[in-house]
C-alpha cells in the first residue's frame, strides 16, 4: 500500500468511532502505533487530563516509552506536561541540549536511548484534554509536514475520542476521560491476573492479550474483560513445548 | 489546590475523630455542601449483594436513596449498570427515565441529578449521588468537588474491608497512625498496584476489591508507599497472604 492510501486508511480508522463497541483504549493504541509507523520517529505515548489538575498514561507505542511517560508523570517535569500546560507544541528538543529545561527527564530519556522529544497538545475548542510524546532515537528534526501530520492525527483522534460533537460541558468531557482512564486501569488489572495465572510478566500478558485481541478483531476491552471473568484463557505460544505446561 | 490534593484533604478531615460521626456521614453532608447540593447519599454495591446505603444527607438524601431501593430504576442503578457519570442537569426533561423515581425527586423539589460510580477498572465499589434544588449543570469547581468526594468515597470503602477482613489499615479512621496511608487517593495510583491487585486476586483467589484492600492494608502495617508494595508484587519478591 502506498502511503497515501495508507494515510487515508489511518484517519479513516480514527474517524470510525460512531459503533457501539467503540473503545478509547484501542483508539489511542492506535494512534500511537500510527505516529510511530507514519512521522519517522521511534516511540510515542499518550496522555491524558484527569480533569484533576493532572495527566495520566493512557497509550503507548512500547514498554520503553512507557517508563519513560511514567517516570515524567512522577517527577513531573517534561515535553508532555509542558505542551499540556501551555498548550502549544514542544518541537525538536535535543535531549543533549535540553538539561537546562528539563534536569532529571533528559537523564532518564537519554539512559532509554532517546535523542530528541517532542509533544503535540490534544485540543479540543479550546480545551486541552491531553498530549503526545513522540521521541526519536537519533537527532533528525522532525519536518514541517511530518509535524503537521502528526498533530492532524491527533486533531483527527481527539475529535474521536470525545464523540460528541456537541460536547460543550466539562462535566461531560469527565465522563469521557475519566472512562478512557478506567478502561487502562482495567487492562492493568488484567495484565496481572493473566501474569499471576500464566506465570509471565505483566508487559508478556499484555502482549498475548493485545495479540489475541488483534488476531480475533476483538476489542482489547473486551477480551481484557474475559481475562478478569476468567471466560478466556490464554497461554504464551510455545508453552506446549515447555514441561509441564503453564502454572494455571 | 488539585484535585487530588482536596482529595487527601477531604479524607484528613472525614477522619477526624474530633469533629465525631462516622467518617461516611461526615463524607455526604461536606460532599452535599461542598457541590450546591440538598442532598447526597453513598450506595455501596458489593459484586453479587444486594445495594446497601453507606450514608445519606438527612431528607432528600436519604428519602431518594430509600426509594431508588424500591422503584429499582433509578441514577444509582443507571450509574451502575453502565459504569459512567450520569448527568441530569435537567430532571424535568420530559424524558420519563426512572419512571419510578423522577416523580418523587420532582415533588421534593430536586430538578438536578448526578450520580458518580466509584470504579477501579473492573472494581465497582458503588455510587455517590448528588441531588440539587436548581437546575443546571455543576460549575467547574463543584465538579472537581464532586470528583475529589468519589475518590475519597472510594478510598472509605476499600478501607472499610470490603470482604478482605484482614490487615490492620481496616478500622477506617480508628487507629490515628492509620492516617497518613489512609490519605492516599486511589484514582492516583500506579499502574503496578492494578497489576498487582490482578496477580494477588488470582493467587488468592478472592476478587479484586479484596486484593487491593489487602495491598493497601499491608502498605500502612509495613508503613511503605502503596506504590512500592506494588512493584514488590508485580516482581515477585514479595507474597501477600
Amino acid at each position: 500500500m502506498n502511503r497515501e492510501a495508507r494515510l487515508a486508511e489511518v484517519f479513516i480508522t480514527l474517524a470510525d468511532t460512531l459503533t457501539d463497541d467503540f473503545d478509547a483504549t484501542d483508539l489511542l493504541h492506535y494512534l500511537a502505533d500510527a505516529c510511530v509507523e507514519l512521522l519517522g520517529i521511534d516511540a510515542a505515548g499518550i496522555m491524558l487530563s484527569d480533569l484533576r489538575g493532572g495527566l495520566k498514561l493512557a497509550a503507548s507505542s512500547s514498554e520503553r516509552i512507557h517508563n519513560l511517560e511514567l517516570f515524567e508523570l512522577q517527577i513531573n517535569e517534561g515535553p508532555c506536561l509542558d505542551c499540556f500546560h501551555s498548550g502549544e507544541p514542544v518541537l525538536n528538543q535535543t535531549i543533549s541540549e535540553a538539561k537546562d529545561r528539563w534536569p532529571r527527564f533528559v537523564v532518564v530519556a537519554a539512559e532509554a536511548g532517546v535523542k530528541s522529544t517532542h509533544a503535540l497538545p490534544l485540543r479540543l475548542r479550546g480545551h486541552v484534554i491531553g498530549a503526545m510524546n513522540l521521541c526519536s532515537d537519533d537527532t533528525t528534526l522532525m519536518t514541517e509536514p511530518d509535524i503537521a501530520l502528526g498533530q492532524a492525527l491527533a486533531d483527527m483522534a481527539t475529535i474521536s475520542l470525545l464523540q460528541d460533537r456537541s460536547i460543550a460541558e466539562k462535566s461531560v468531557l469527565a465522563d469521557q476521560l475519566q472512562a478512557a482512564l478506567n478502561n487502562r486501569v482495567l487492562i492493568e488489572q488484567a495484565k496481572g491476573m493473566l501474569a499471576a495465572r500464566a506465570d509471565i510478566t505483566p508487559d508478556e500478558a499484555f502482549d498475548l492479550i493485545r495479540a489475541h485481541a488483534r488476531a480475533n478483531n476483538n476489542r482489547l476491552l473486551n477480551d481484557a474483560q474475559m481475562v478478569i471473568d476468567g471466560t478466556l484463557e490464554l497461554k504464551p505460544s510455545g508453552v506446549a513445548s515447555r514441561p509441564g505446561g503453564a502454572n494455571l | 489546590m488539585s484535585v487530588e490534593q482536596q482529595t487527601a484533604q477531604i479524607l484528613r478531615e472525614i477522619h477526624d475523630t474530633r469533629a465525631g460521626g462516622a467518617p461516611a456521614d461526615r463524607l455526604v453532608v461536606d460532599c452535599c455542601a461542598a457541590a450546591g447540593a440538598v442532598g447526597t447519599s453513598l450506595t455501596w454495591c458489593a459484586a453479587g449483594a444486594a445495594p446497601l446505603t453507606i450514608a445519606a444527607t438527612p431528607g432528600v438524601g436519604m428519602t431518594l436513596e430509600q426509594l431508588s431501593f424500591v422503584v429499582g430504576e433509578s441514577p444509582q442503578s443507571s450509574s451502575v449498570s453502565t459504569n459512567r457519570i450520569i448527568l441530569r442537569p435537567l430532571l424535568d426533561d420530559g424524558r420519563a427515565e426512572w419512571a419510578g423515581f423522577s416523580p418523587e425527586a420532582l415533588r421534593l423539589g430536586v430538578r438536578a441529578v448526578f450520580a458518580f460510580p466509584l470504579r477501579l477498572g473492573a472494581i465497582n465499589l458503588g455510587v455517590l449521588t448528588l441531588y440539587r434544588a436548581v437546575p443546571g449543570s455543576l460549575s467547574d469547581e463543584q465538579l472537581g468537588s464532586a470528583l475529589a468526594y468519589t475518590a475519597a468515597a472510594t478510598a472509605l470503602l476499600l478501607d472499610s474491608g470490603s470482604g478482605s477482613g484482614s490487615g490492620s489499615g481496616s478500622g477506617s479512621g480508628e487507629h490515628p497512625e492509620d492516617l497518613p496511608a489512609v490519605l492516599e487517593d486511589p484514582f492516583a495510583l500506579q499502574a503496578e498496584v492494578h497489576q498487582a491487585t490482578g496477580m494477588l486476586a488470582v493467587q488468592l483467589g478472592i476478587d479484586l476489591s479484596a486484593a487491593l484492600s489487602l495491598i493497601r492494608a499491608h502498605a500502612y502495617s509495613a508503613d511503605a508507599s502503596i506504590d512500592s508494595i506494588a512493584r514488590s508484587v508485580v516482581a515477585r519478591r514479595l507474597f501477600i497472604t
